[in-house]
């Protein structure tokens, strides 16, 4: 899995996307494949009660399990559930891509996920570090700084950076608050935010993304001293989750009824669901409550 | 754009970089109580929103 590339690649959707589209709900759509199935995956503990999953792997990416929270249609369904639900298109679209980054992000690793899923279970992964969730939260976040991993997130917090703009208060104030007034007019008044805390709010998950980047990274280097291993698939130490290799024609099957499958679902759904309330949500009057 | 509330951007920056040298440092020792998605950014936002008005003073 990814860590700080989660809370960075939202301020790269940001930037590169001329849509009229949500901030926060790329964020939310970014992180929300792992919001409340992470928990069992490293072991959750309230008073007597305590839940972990057998199989952190196949629990957090497989199915039966929550790995569904990880497809595709996943994001198109719970992205359709909030335009239905308040109109707001640029919600739909933020949540939509936030999701989907998420997705194809966590192909990277050794367990991957499963893209088409109902269509197929078939994993996607490219195998670059080693998935270890179930060596519990601090084992993981080792393996990860200790391999490829942590150049990945490194790689998302350049790519934000190239789009230094985005976290000026200009690009705030006349893109981001526009976008989405009336979630931002809320916040401001509900809490009594300055424009500082405003900006404040925004940049925050930039700065906290980076900030986990180098302190779990020198934690692994100094502390757990943990050994650096850059290899594709690394670190070597872990005892890496990964799925039984298969054969290319099988692969290449479930990728086709993957895809067949999910295109005609995409077309359904927007035929008779999404385009009607796309519609409406376009022609729906603007907020009149901005800032 | 709304008018600004009379901070000092040099005292803005300042607030962000112990901010995250604070995130950092914190980080290393305590880990998941303070580098988690909803104490980290809170963390971020407070330290900003206190230190900003005290340094631009």
């Amino acid at each position: 899995m990814s860590w700080a590339a989660h809370e960075l690649e939202s301020y790269f959707i940001q930037k590169h996307t001329t849509a009229r589209v949500s901030y926060l709900a790329i964020l939310l759509g970014c992180l929300l494949p792992d919001l409340l199935t992470k928990l069992p995956v490293y072991g959750v503990r309230i008073g007597s009660f305590s839940f972990k999953a057998e199989v952190p792997a196949e629990y957090h990416r497989g199915w039966p399990g929550v790995g569904p929270t990880h497809s595709l249609l996943f994001g198109v369904l719970v992205a359709g559930l909030v335009l239905a639900g308040t109109r707001n298109g640029a919600w739909f679209l933020g949540l939509l891509l936030g999701q989907w980054a998420h997705a194809l992000t966590d192909t990277f690793d050794s367990v991957g996920t499963m893209l088409f899923f109902p269509f197929t279970t078939q994993h996607y992964t490219t195998g670059m570090w080693a998935y270890a969730a179930q060596q519990g939260r601090y084992g993981d976040a080792s393996a990860y700084y200790s391999s490829l991993g942590g150049v990945w997130d490194f790689f998302w917090l350049l790519m934000a950076l190239t789009g230094w703009k985005v976290f000026t208060r200009e690009f705030f104030f006349t893109k981001v608050v526009p976008n989405d007034p009336t979630v931002w007019g809320w916040l401001r008044r509900r809490f009594g935010l300055s424009p500082t805390a405003m900006v404040a709010l925004y940049r925050a998950f930039f700065v906290y993304g980076a900030c986990r980047m180098f302190a779990w990274f020198i934690w692994s280097r100094t502390i757990a001293r943990d050994p650096l291993d850059w290899s594709w698939g690394g670190p070597f130490w872990v005892d890496k989750y990964t799925h039984p290799a298969q054969e290319w024609t099988d692969f290449l099957k479930n990728t086709v009824v993957g895809i067949v499958g999910l295109s005609v679902a995409l077309w359904l759904l927007w035929r008779f669901v999404g385009r009607p309330l796309w519609n409406r949500a376009e022609r729906a009057p603007a907020p009149t409550r901005a800032l | 754009m709304p008018s600004d509330d009379d901070v000092d951007p040099r005292a803005e920056y300042i607030a962000y970089a112990i901010a995250a040298v604070l995130l950092v440092v914190i980080g290393v020792f305590v880990r998941t109580p303070i580098l988690n998605w909803i104490v980290g950014p809170a963390f971020v936002v407070t330290v900003v929103v206190v230190l900003t008005p005290l340094l631009t003073r």
